[in-house]
C-alpha cells in the first residue's frame, strides 16, 4: 500500500525565498496527521504545498503515488482537498451553492451540476451536519456553521486526501470538539487521509494520531503526541516555558501554563511553613509565593498535586513516597522546618491516619513560640476521617494561641500583619 | 440539527437550467415589452396603433434608409427611435453583464465596467478621432471604431502595468486602472484643448453618454461584438462564482485562476469597449444593476450574468425614452447618474441590513 502523502527532499516558498528547506516526510493512508509549530514554521506552506498550489522549488510531491507536479489542477482538485484558513465567500451565496462548488473538478465544460453532483452535495451535507443550512447564505452563519459548511464542500469533492489548515480558529471550546471530531470520524469512516494544521496544542495531542512538529520550515519532530510534545520539544521550538502532563483519562500529553512568573528572591526574608497535602494548599502556596514570601511544604506525597506544585514552584519541601503513611524521619524533618519558620500555616487538607502525624510539626513550632494559623473552611470536622482525633488537636491548637482564617485571602492579610 | 440521510431533504437551489429558465423566460419577454413600449416615447409620442400600421407599411423595410412615401412618424420610428431602442438595450445589457463580471472578478460590490481603464481609453481615442477628422470616415462608424481600439489599448496598457513577477493581482489591476485612467483623462483634456467649439461640444456628451447618434448599421456592429462577447462571458460564469471563495480555494478546486482571470478582463473589456463606443460614458448603470439582479436571482453567475444583462437593458431602454421624451435636453447619462446615485444609495442600505 502506498503513502497518502509523500514528501522528499522539498523546498518551497514565496517570491523565492524558501519556506520550507528539505522537508521530507510519509502520511500513511487513512491516519489523522497534525502539524503544529510555531507562526511563521511553515505549517500552511506546507499544506499549500501538498495541494499542489505551490511549485517546489526542489524536492517532490506524491500522493498515492502520484507526483502532483505532473498532473493538471483539475486531476489534482480530484483527490485533494483543501480547507484554508476561514477567508469570507463574498457575495450572497448560500451554503448548498457552496458546497456544490465543492464539485468543480467533477463538472463538464459548461459547469452545470447533474443529478449526481446535486446527491454527493446533500450526502456531504448531511455528513457534516449542515444540511438544514443549505439555504442560508454563508455571510449569516456562525463561525461553526460555516466550517461545517466549507468541510461539507471538500467532502463533495470526494477528495482522497484533506487538507485542513487551522479548521478550529476562531470557534467557541465546544465548537472545536465538534469540528475536530467530525474530523477524526470522516478519517475514521469515509477512508480519508487527513492531515490538519492545528493551532492549540491540547487539541492535536487529543486528536491526532500522529504529529509533525515544524520549526523553521523544517521538520523537528515525527511521531506520536507523547514523543512531540514535550517540554523540550516546546522550549526549543516555541520557545515557550511551558508544562507538559499527562492527561488523566487519555494519556495524551497537555500543555499548561506556568502562571505568572514567581520574584527570584523572596522579598520578605523570612520563610513561612505550609502543611498541605492534596491540592489544599495550592492557591495558599501560590499566593505567598506571589507575595514574596520564602515557603516550605512538608509533609507531601510524592505525585500529589500540592506536590507537583511546590516540586514546580522550586519550594523547600518534605516528601514521602507516593502513598503512604508518613514516617518517622519525613516528620522529624518537618518539625524541623516548621520550628524554624517565621509562622506555619495548615491548609484544609483531608486527615487521615496518614498525614495525622503532619499536625506534630504545628503542635511542635506553637509550643516553641512560632505563630499558628488554621484554615478553618470547610470545618476540620468535615474534612476529619481519622474518627475525631484530627478535629480534638487542631482544637488543642487553636487552644493554645493558635489564629483561625476563612480563606487563603484572610490567611495571606494575617501573614501580611504579622510581618509587618 | 437534524441528520438528514436522504438527499431530498437538503434545500440545495434548483439546477442552473431551470433556474435560468424562469429567470429568462420571464425577464426577456418583458425587455422586448419594454422595447416596444418605449418606441412610441419621445418629444413626439406616437400611439401604439401608429406604431403597428407603420410597420406593417415598412416592413422589413424599415432597416433601409428613408424611402419617398414615408410620413414623419415612419422616419422617427424606423430611422431615428428604433435602431435607438435597440442600442440602449445592447448597451445596457452589456453595462449589466460586464459589471456583474467585474464585479466578482474583484469581489467587489462596488466594481463597474469603467474600473480597468477602457472607458477613458475609449474617451481619449474619440477625442483625437475628433482631432484628426475621423468623424468623416464612414459616417460615425470610424469614430466608434477608433474608440473600441482605444478603449482596448487602454485595457492592455493596465494589465501591462499590473503583471508583477508574471502574476496579475487583483489590487494592483484596480489601482493599474485608476492610473492609467487618470492619465487617460488628463490627455483627453489636453487634447480637449485643440479641438473646435462644436466639436468640443461633441466630445462633451459623448463623455456624458448618449444614443442621439444611433443608426442601424453601428447597432449591427455592436450586436456583432454583443453576442460573441457575451457568450464567451456567460461561460465564465462557474468561474466567477468559484473566484467568490477567495483564490486559495478556487484553485484549490481545480481552477486554472490566472486563465480564468484574463478571460474574464478580456471579454468584459470587449464588451465594454464596444458600448462606450457607440453610446459614451454611460455611468451607474454598470454599478446598479448586478445589485438589483443578485436580490432576484441570488449570486451565481450562471444566472446572474444575463439576467444583469436583461434589467441592464431594461433600465437604460427606459432611461433613454425620457432623454428623448424631453428632447434630449439632459444626455440619458446625465439622466442615469442623477436617478441612478440615489437609488444605489437605497440598494446599499438595503442589502446592508
Amino acid at each position: 500500500m502506498s503513502a497518502a502523502l509523500r514528501i522528499s527532499g522539498l523546498s518551497a516558498g514565496y517570491d523565492g525565498e524558501s519556506v520550507l528547506h528539505d522537508l521530507t516526510l510519509e502520511v500513511p493512508a487513512d491516519a489523522c496527521v497534525g502539524i503544529i509549530g510555531p507562526n511563521g514554521a511553515g505549517k500552511t506552506t506546507l499544506l499549500r504545498a501538498a495541494a499542489g498550489l505551490l511549485r517546489p522549488a526542489a524536492g517532490t510531491v506524491e500522493v498515492f503515488g502520484e507526483p502532483l507536479n505532473g498532473q493538471s489542477a483539475r486531476s489534482r482538485a480530484q483527490c485533494v482537498a483543501l480547507v484554508a484558513q476561514r477567508s469570507p465567500v463574498a457575495f450572497e451565496f448560500r451554503a448548498g451553492e457552496v458546497v456544490l462548488m465543492g464539485r468543480a473538478p467533477r463538472l463538464g465544460p459548461l459547469g452545470l451540476e447533474g443529478a449526481r453532483d446535486r446527491e454527493r452535495a446533500a450526502w456531504a451535507m448531511a455528513r457534516t451536519q449542515c444540511a438544514a443550512l443549505a439555504a442560508r447564505p454563508m455571510t449569516t452563519l456562525s463561525g461553526g456553521e460555516a466550517q461545517r459548511v466549507l468541510l461539507a464542500r471538500a467532502l463533495a469533492q470526494e477528495p482522497r486526501l484533506l487538507l485542513l489548515d487551522e479548521p478550529t480558529t476562531h470557534l467557541d471550546i465546544q465548537h472545536q470538539i465538534e469540528v475536530l471530531d467530525l474530523v477524526r470520524s470522516l478519517c475514521a469512516e469515509d477512508d480519508l487521509t487527513v492531515l490538519i494544521v492545528l493551532h492549540d496544542l491540547n487539541l492535536a495531542s487529543q486528536f491526532c494520531d500522529r504529529l509533525l512538529l515544524l520549526h523553521r520550515g523544517r521538520l523537528v519532530e515525527d511521531g506520536p503526541p507523547e514523543r512531540v510534545i514535550t517540554e523540550a520539544n516546546l522550549a526549543a521550538t516555541y520557545g515557550a516555558a511551558v508544562h507538559v502532563r499527562l492527561h488523566p483519562t487519555t494519556g495524551r500529553p497537555y500543555v499548561t501554563l506556568p502562571g505568572p512568573a514567581a520574584p527570584r528572591s523572596a522579598a520578605s526574608g523570612v520563610r513561612l511553613h505550609v502543611i498541605a497535602g492534596a491540592g489544599a494548599g495550592s492557591a495558599l502556596l501560590h499566593r505567598l509565593v506571589q507575595a514574596g514570601h520564602a515557603v516550605s511544604v512538608g509533609v507531601l506525597n510524592v505525585a500529589d498535586s500540592d506536590q507537583e506544585l511546590a516540586q514546580e514552584m522550586g519550594l523547600a519541601r518534605v516528601e514521602e513516597a507516593p502513598f503512604c503513611a508518613i514516617s518517622a524521619e519525613r516528620s522529624a524533618e518537618n518539625v524541623a522546618l516548621a520550628r524554624a519558620a517565621a509562622a506555619v500555616i495548615v491548609a484544609p487538607v483531608l486527615w487521615g491516619l496518614g498525614n495525622l502525624s503532619n499536625l506534630d510539626a504545628a503542635e511542635t513550632a506553637l509550643a516553641a513560640g512560632v505563630p499558628v494559623l488554621v484554615l478553618t473552611e470547610p470545618p476540620v470536622a468535615a474534612r476529619d476521617y481519622t474518627g475525631g482525633e484530627a478535629v480534638r488537636r487542631i482544637e488543642g491548637l487553636l487552644a493554645h494561641g493558635a489564629q483561625r482564617a476563612a480563606n487563603t485571602d484572610a490567611a495571606l492579610a494575617w501573614v501580611a500583619r504579622l510581618l509587618r | 440539527m437534524s441528520d438528514t440521510e436522504a438527499g431530498e431533504t437538503v434545500a440545495l437551489p434548483p439546477p442552473v437550467g431551470l433556474r435560468l429558465a424562469r429567470a429568462l423566460g420571464l425577464l426577456f419577454p418583458l425587455v422586448l415589452v419594454m422595447m416596444a413600449l418605449t418606441l412610441g416615447v419621445g418629444a413626439q409620442p406616437i400611439g401604439f396603433g401608429d406604431i403597428w400600421h407603420s410597420l406593417r407599411k415598412v416592413g422589413w423595410g424599415l432597416f433601409a434608409a428613408p424611402e419617398t412615401g414615408w410620413t414623419s412618424d415612419d422616419i422617427i420610428l424606423w430611422t431615428l427611435r428604433g435602431p435607438r431602442v435597440i442600442a440602449a438595450a445592447l448597451v445596457g445589457f452589456i453595462l449589466g453583464s460586464a459589471g456583474a463580471s467585474l464585479q466578482g472578478l474583484f469581489r467587489n460590490p462596488l466594481a463597474d465596467p469603467y474600473l480597468i481603464g477602457v472607458s477613458a481609453g475609449a474617451a481619449i481615442g474619440w477625442a483625437a478621432g475628433l482631432l484628426f477628422g475621423f468623424d468623416q470616415w464612414a459616417g460615425g462608424l470610424g469614430m466608434a471604431g477608433v474608440g473600441f481600439l482605444t478603449g482596448l489599448v487602454s485595457l492592455a496598457l493596465v494589465y501591462r502595468l499590473s503583471k508583477v513577477g508574471g502574476r496579475v493581482a487583483m489590487e494592483s489591476l484596480i489601482l493599474a486602472g485608476v492610473v492609467v485612467g487618470s492619465l487617460m483623462w488628463s490627455g483627453l483634456v489636453l487634447t480637449m484643448t485643440l479641438l473646435r467649439p462644436t466639436d468640443l461640444r461633441e466630445v462633451f456628451f459623448f463623455l456624458l453618454g448618449n444614443f442621439t447618434a444611433a443608426r442601424w448599421d453601428m447597432v449591427a456592429m455592436l450586436a456583432g461584438v454583443t453576442a460573441p462577447g457575451f457568450l464567451a462571458l456567460w461561460s465564465l460564469g462557474h468561474p466567477l462564482n468559484l473566484m467568490a471563495l477567495g483564490d486559495e480555494a478556487a484553485e484549490a478546486l481545480g481552477l486554472d485562476l490566472a486563465r480564468a482571470q484574463r478571460r474574464v478582463l478580456l471579454w468584459a473589456a470587449v464588451l465594454t469597449a464596444a458600448a462606450v463606443a457607440v453610446s459614451g460614458v454611460i455611468g451607474f448603470v454598470g454599478l446598479i444593476t448586478p445589485h438589483l439582479a443578485r436580490r432576484f436571482v441570488g449570486a451565481d453567475h450562471r444566472v446572474l450574468l444575463p439576467v444583469a444583462g436583461g434589467v441592464g437593458a431594461i433600465l437604460l431602454v427606459w432611461a433613454d425614452a425620457l432623454a428623448r421624451r424631453q428632447d434630449d435636453v439632459f444626455p440619458v447619462g446625465v439622466l442615469t447618474a442623477v436617478l441612478g446615485a440615489p437609488f444605489f444609495l437605497y440598494v446599499l442600505r438595503r442589502t446592508r441590513r
